[in-house]
């Protein structure tokens, strides 16, 4: 599937690697194929699909806090138990950590930081999608980054 | 390390500078290990991001979202189905009602001897609940039996 791999890193990139995010990604493609006919081309397939998928994991998210599901164990500081890679011979944490780090972030800091750091998408298009300023793409870029720096200092030495 | 130059090392990351920003920025940079660090920090943090995304959901996902795909229009297709045997099979029975109707009412006209509302529905002459009501005992109760 073409576009799978984009749709994966938006939805696992904001559920993190959860049953659900499966059934999401399910539930996007569903709703891609359905609303193909309301498709009018103003954006490009790429960025209409991951609209989809950023709205439809948003929405997961807020039925996992109305149900009070918890995330995970660990608490909002820590990013769990996984060696770095100085351990292995390479630089930096692992990229599994920064995963779980990205994971700890709040939904709209999240939500920035998948679209562009793990997407690749421009501050341009990354406001397009989400349907806010460019501007405040950049205010958030920044307090994420921040923030995430914040939550690797413990595992990484050198972050 | 002052905040405004902090501000303008993560915007020069994602956003554009001003010639004057990106002046005072390098020169920020040229005069800073702690701000050099941190510049290496992210770039290499923005790197493992990307490293660490997940590439698919797994095998045989495409072919899940098609067999879904595919069994919701089956059911659009038996749902849109089922309703067009109703609305056929309605019909019918509307047009057969109407049929009937129509020959009670001239039934009831022809039996009636005028042609009025209550012949049309045959309640001409028939006792109402009123009259009953309003009747003396004895009159009702001879009606009655």
């Amino acid at each position: 599937m073409r576009y799978e791999p984009v749709v994966a890193a938006t939805v696992i990139g904001m559920l993190g690697n959860s049953p659900e995010a499966e059934d999401v990604g399910q539930e996007t493609f569903i709703r891609f194929y359905k609303s193909l006919k309301n498709f009018r081309g103003d954006s490009s397939v790429k960025t209409y699909i991951t609209r989809i998928a950023m709205n439809q994991a948003i929405n997961e998210i807020r039925r996992r806090t109305r149900r009070g599901k918890v995330f995970s164990s660990a608490p909002a500081d820590e990013i769990g138990d996984v060696p770095d890679r100085s351990s292995t011979g390479s630089d930096g944490p692992d990229p599994e950590v920064v995963q779980r780090a990205i994971q700890k972030l709040d939904d709209d800091f999240r939500s920035v930081i998948v679209l562009r750091l793990i997407d690749g998408y421009s501050t341009a298009e990354t406001a397009e999608i989400l349907n806010i300023p460019v501007g405040t793409v950049l205010s958030r870029l920044s307090r994420a980054q921040k923030r995430l720096r914040d939550l690797l200092k413990p595992v990484a030495g050198e972050l | 390390m002052e905040e405004r130059i902090r501000e303008l090392l993560y915007r020069s990351l994602d956003g554009e500078l001003s010639p004057d920003e990106k002046k005072d920025l390098d020169a920020a940079l040229a005069g800073s290990q702690e701000l050099r660090r941190e510049r290496d920090d992210l770039l290499m943090m923005r790197g493992l991001a990307k490293d660490g995304a997940a590439p698919s959901f797994g095998p045989f996902f495409a072919q899940r979202v098609m067999n879904t795909i595919r069994s919701e229009r089956e059911e659009e297709a038996a749902g849109a189905r089922f309703f067009e045997s109703l609305l056929h099979t309605f019909r019918r029975v509307a047009l057969v009602g109407a049929a009937i109707a129509v020959f009670l009412l001239i039934y009831n006209i022809n039996q009636g001897g005028s042609v009025s509302v209550a012949a049309a529905f045959g309640t001409e002459g028939e006792t109402t609940i009123e009259e009953v009501l309003t009747a003396p005992v004895e009159e009702t109760l001879e009606e009655l039996l």
